[in-house]
């Protein structure tokens, strides 16, 4: 199956955008061609407020969102290859609530292509869910033409062990636009999860946060390119990006790009990245207390990486603070377990030492 | 409110002076332009050179045949025609190094009228020179003092001769022959550039520094630089450069190789002010330059500081590979361009050993039309356990026609790694500027001072004397800048 | 003739909206005044016009410092003339220390004058008795100008300046603010210190409490952009009791 999927028309065109980036990471094909472990990973099965109601036509292809309801639109893969193409239109000063719960199964592949009007003074919020499981490739790209005084809040969670690619490119092309993106990724296995997230400052203070919280376990990749490019009528532009990651395992790896493409001079632009793993420090202070050292491990994944699913929907953050919490106590445990794991192999290392002196 | 620094300053300010832009009329033997295997014979046999050197040399050009110049900068200019360029150039009284006394007095002119202690009864104390006109070195001073500590420091053509063993043993071990388009260039054509040897446990007794001039017209200079220090040797090296003002574009390709074994340290400083084109982009050098330094031992450490104010465009990454456990690597840099100037300049540091550390400011300042891109790269490699870096870029903009691009790259493949990376984009403020004049300062001062504590990170990497020119040559590359 | 400065129907505004409206203020040469106004009263743009700031237009009206047109001068042509602004918000600029800035000041006034560089030591000795005296440490000077100081910390620091720079005239714009009783005492004796037949000093404050600490020659009270009022220190007590409200532009 894999190798049918890498004969895919649309395979060698996405082998070809991901050259064109020359991003570090196996062209597209090579991906498709290669036969992944199946997902043991939990599925993601988050409880959405009774409020948040289906949206067919979301799904079917153009839709002018209705801004009276907060909507679920569903984005699934559950073999072969899945193409979608969507045009959404949020008219001008309304207000759309609209989670965008993406699922790709082993072996499968989606290719999502979603283009949205925001029309001025509107807002437009959407909660990104991303489930790809092991063996499973996701693949999209969003497009976003923002008009003056518009709004767009993005909030990613993103789990499993797949392989994902998002390209993002939000035109803020009217005075004052806003584009916030936070995201949260919890990836384990062999996940590689790519996000390309460009926004352009085209008009007049306009606004821009990025801000990307990685925890990387088991041999994932996670790959960030925040691009914020301004232009020379972007004066008075506003904009800040901040890339966190804490990779867990020794076979986990983060790749960061916070680039920033300035032309006009009177801006503000920061952008800040860090990496490391867990604060020793922290946690030996922690146990000091009387903490066990799951606990103490839990706590500290937990304060780095929940904060960033504080703007979701009040009806939202519990069932979201709930999956996040429960994989990071195992992505926690995990961890005790393998450091146990290492601390004895020291010991049985010092006895054989000892035996041999 | 006003967004904008005074108009009226422009007309306050008065246009930039470069002022090392004279030329030497001194009669010279210059290779006819073009290249070819024949071309580089020439070099290698004036030069006297041993057979593996020009064999060197023609595998370089072999591979540099085959490839293309790099596309992925940011900077913009029209294709070099190769073959237009002279690759040889020496004063005709210069047959190689020899006391100053023999030197031609035109040519010790031309460097003291630059400011460059060549004598050294008068010189700054502490400080030996190697001086570079167009292709050949034409003096290095305080040979014999340095000498007696052991320490070499001779052009590389002398040491070459001279030292063929060590020359031999670490020429191309940092930068290969094939590493990219101008480096394969500059290992087929390379005709002088200085050479630096600290034998084990030596503290090198003086700053060394090489002063580069390019003078004749339509030639490049293609020099290399060398500097070993042995286990548990120190050296700071500073490099200075500058060139007539003339209206066509001018070919400068450079290899710097640094190499420290354990406990080692080099610190390398550069001034660069080659001469960076008219307001409106005529004439200027093309720096396209490979430096990288080696941290081949335990716990050695490799500083890198630059301020680029000159030359039209800058392609230029100053790298540390951190291999030895515990090295430590440095990028302190200040790059301006003004008018039409563009640089495209960052660094590379590869942390492949355990607990290597390093440090990266970077500073740019672009103003006029001038476009300005910090490019890096942070890797750590998945041997690199406990690895630290702290990266901080800033950009400062003056005026609107100016661009500023920070294009960072950072890849982490061990967990224990902590990696830190900042950035930030401003301007000078209206109420900066208006707080220094209500307290006396000419707006022109003000912006100088500004933009000085703006660097001052950077400035204060420097060897003293070399700061103070820094700020007086940034200060006087802004001149025109604010309007 | 003794006058040192010299406000007549002063008009300004900015962006296009007119703040002050025929503002008039004379004081002499040795004189302390103060300016008193509520918020949006005008005090800080009449502040910024004194010092030049470009955002500021005046459109009628005439400043004349010792007998010169002011506003004919370029902000560093009036500091070098004697003209203080002690700013209500100073500006952070990093890397440039503190020490850096006093002795470019200096020099500045050095070269126009045709006077020699103060030496180094001099200029050391001068801010380091001025820094002990207004509690700031050798720490703070090394630092960059304003640079992570907090409010308090940033009105000693102009007040530094002040000391050091010796103006003819200090304009001293909300000076007070931000700073608790401690801080406003060595804040005011470092103002009292300055006083001589020589210099003047023009507070701009909401409160009267510095003025228990300094007693001014005159009082004027300024409201919707121009002085109101003008009386001897005990219009300070009284608007401390009553407040602004009988000062309140009459409807027309």
């Amino acid at each position: 199956m894999s190798a049918a999927l890498a004969e895919h028309p649309r395979a060698a065109a996405l082998s070809a955008a991901g050259a064109e980036h020359r991003w570090p990471y196996t062209p597209v094909r090579d991906w498709l061609a290669s036969p992944q472990a199946a997902a043991e990973a939990e599925a993601l099965a988050l409880p959405l407020p009774a409020h948040y109601a289906p949206a067919p036509d979301a799904a079917r292809g153009d839709w002018q969102v209705d801004a009276a309801t907060a909507h679920v639109v569903r984005a699934e893969a559950q073999a072969d290859w899945q193409e979608r193409q969507w045009g959404w239109t949020v008219p001008a000063n309304t207000q759309a609530r609209v989670v965008l719960d993406t699922r790709v199964a082993a072996g499968a592949v989606l290719d999502l292509s979603l283009r949205a009007q925001i029309g001025a003074g509107a807002r437009l919020h959407i909660l990104r869910l991303v489930d790809v499981a092991a063996g499973g490739h996701g693949f999209e790209t969003w497009q976003f033409e923002q008009a003056e005084d518009s709004r767009v809040d993005v909030l990613e969670y993103q789990v499993g062990a797949g392989r994902s690619h998002l390209a993002l490119n939000s035109r803020l092309q009217g005075a004052q636009a806003e584009f916030h993106w936070q995201g949260l990724a919890l990836l384990g296995g062999q996940a590689r999860a790519v996000a390309q997230l460009r926004v352009e400052h085209l008009a007049p203070a306009c606004r821009s946060r990025l801000e990307l919280r990685n925890v990387l376990g088991g041999r994932s990749r996670r790959s960030v390119i925040g691009n914020m490019h301004v232009a020379r009528a972007g004066q008075q532009t506003d904009s800040a990006q901040a890339c966190h990651s804490l990779l867990l395992t020794p076979g986990a790896r983060v790749d960061m790009r916070p680039e920033l493409e300035i032309y006009a001079d009177d801006v503000q632009c920061a952008h800040g990245a860090t990496s490391g793993d867990l604060d020793e420090t922290a946690l030996h202070y922690l146990r000091s207390r009387g903490l066990d050292s799951n606990t103490a491990r839990r706590l500290l994944l937990e304060s780095f990486a929940l904060p960033i699913l504080g703007t979701a929907d009040e009806g939202l953050q519990a069932p979201l603070r709930d999956d996040a919490g429960t994989r990071l106590a195992q992505m926690g445990a995990d961890l005790s377990a393998a450091s146990a794991a290492r601390v004895s192999a020291r010991g049985r290392g010092r006895d054989q030492a000892r035996g041999r002196a | 409110m006003s967004n904008n620094v005074p108009a009226e300053l422009a007309t306050v300010l008065g246009r930039r002076e470069y002022a090392p832009g004279f030329t030497t009329d001194i009669e010279s033997e210059t290779l006819p332009p073009g290249l070819d295997e024949s071309v580089i014979r020439a070099i290698s046999a004036r030069k006297k050179e041993p057979e593996w050197l020009l064999e060197w040399r023609l595998e370089a050009f072999a591979r540099w045949q085959a490839m293309t110049p790099p596309a992925w900068s940011k900077v913009q200019y029209p294709p070099i025609d190769y073959q237009a360029i002279s690759y040889y150039s020496a004063p005709r009284s210069s047959d190689g190094p020899k006391s100053l006394d023999e030197v031609d007095p035109k040519l010790l002119e031309t460097y003291e009228k630059l400011g460059i202690p060549v004598h050294e009864r008068a010189a700054l104390a502490g400080v030996a020179v190697d001086m570079v006109f167009d292709s050949v070195s034409v003096a290095t001073t305080f040979k014999q003092k340095l000498a007696d500590a052991g320490v070499i420091f001779s052009s590389i053509s002398e040491a070459v001769q001279e030292h063929p063993e060590l020359v031999r043993a670490y020429l191309g071990s940092v930068v290969p022959s094939g590493d990219n388009y101008y480096a394969a260039l500059n290992s087929a054509v390379f005709t002088d550039g200085s050479f630096v040897f600290v034998p084990k446990g030596v503290t090198c007794p003086m700053e060394l520094s090489t002063y580069f001039r390019i003078n004749e017209r339509n030639t490049g200079q293609f020099e290399r630089t060398l500097i070993v220090c042995e286990d548990g040797a120190s050296v700071s090296y500073l490099e200075g450069c500058t060139a007539p003002m003339r209206d066509e574009n001018q070919l400068h390709a450079a290899v710097v190789e640094l190499v420290a074994l354990e406990d080692a340290s080099i610190k390398y400083s550069t001034v660069q002010n080659w001469y960076p084109g008219d307001e409106n982009g005529k004439g200027g050098i093309y720096n396209f330059v490979t430096k990288r330094g080696d941290c081949r031992g335990a716990r050695s450490h490799i500083s890198w500081t630059q301020v680029e104010t000159g030359s039209a465009i800058t392609w230029k990454y100053p790298s540390c590979i951190l291999r030895g456990d515990d090295s430590i690597g440095e990028f302190y840099s200040v790059a301006l361009s003004h008018h039409r100037q563009q640089a495209d300049t960052g660094t590379k540091m590869i942390h492949l050993g355990r607990n290597t550390r390093s440090t990266i400011i970077a500073k740019g300042i672009s103003a006029g039309h001038g476009d300005q891109t910090y490019r890096g790269l942070v890797r750590v490699g998945p041997r690199a356990e406990g690895a630290r870096n702290y990266t901080q870029c800033d950009s400062l903009l003056i005026g609107s026609d100016c661009g500023a691009h920070t294009l960072p790259v950072v890849e982490c493949a061990h967990p224990s790694a902590r990696l830190e990376h900042e950035a930030t984009t401003s301007r000078i403020g209206e109420d900066q500027l208006h707080y220094l004049r209500s307290r006396g300062l000419g707006e022109e001062e003000a912006v100088s001072m500004i933009v000085n504590g703006f660097c001052r990170e950077v400035f204060r990497e420097l060897p003293m004397e070399f700061a103070v020119e820094a700020q007086a040559l940034l200060s006087v590359s802004l001149e025109g800048a604010v309007g | 003739m003794s006058s040192l400065l010299e406000i007549s129907d002063l008009h300004a505004e900015v962006d296009g909206t007119p703040i002050l409206k025929g503002l008039s203020l004379t004081l002499g040469a040795g004189e302390v005044h103060a300016v008193m106004g509520p918020n949006g009263s005008g005090k800080s743009t009449l502040a910024q016009v004194l010092s030049g700031r470009e955002d500021y237009e005046v459109t009628a009206g005439s400043i004349r410092f010792d007998g010169v047109d002011l506003l004919d001068m370029e902000p560093e042509e009036r500091a070098i003339a004697g003209l203080f602004l002690g700013f209500q918000y100073p500006v952070e600029i990093p890397g440039v220390s503190n020490l850096n800035l006093l002795k470019a000041a200096l020099n500045a006034r050095a070269k126009a004058r045709g006077e020699e560089e103060p030496a180094a030591a001099t200029l050391l000795g001068r801010v380091r008795e001025a820094a002990a005296s207004l509690n700031i440490s050798n720490e703070m000077l090394k630092r960059g100008v304003n640079e992570g100081f907090s409010g308090g910390e940033k009105k000693r620091n102009e007040i530094l300046q002040m000391l050091v720079l010796e103006p003819r005239l200090a304009v001293l714009d909300e000076t007070d603010s931000g700073l608790d009783i401690d801080a406003i005492r060595v804040v005011s004796q470092g103002i009292n210190s300055l006083r001589d037949p020589q210099r003047s000093v023009l507070l701009i404050t909401h409160f009267q409490r510095l003025l228990d600490h300094i007693t001014p020659d005159r009082v004027h009270i300024l409201v919707d952009g121009a002085i109101q009022a003008s009386g001897g220190p005990e219009l300070a007590q009284e608007l401390e009791a009553e407040g602004y409200a009988r000062y309140a532009p009459q409807p027309a």
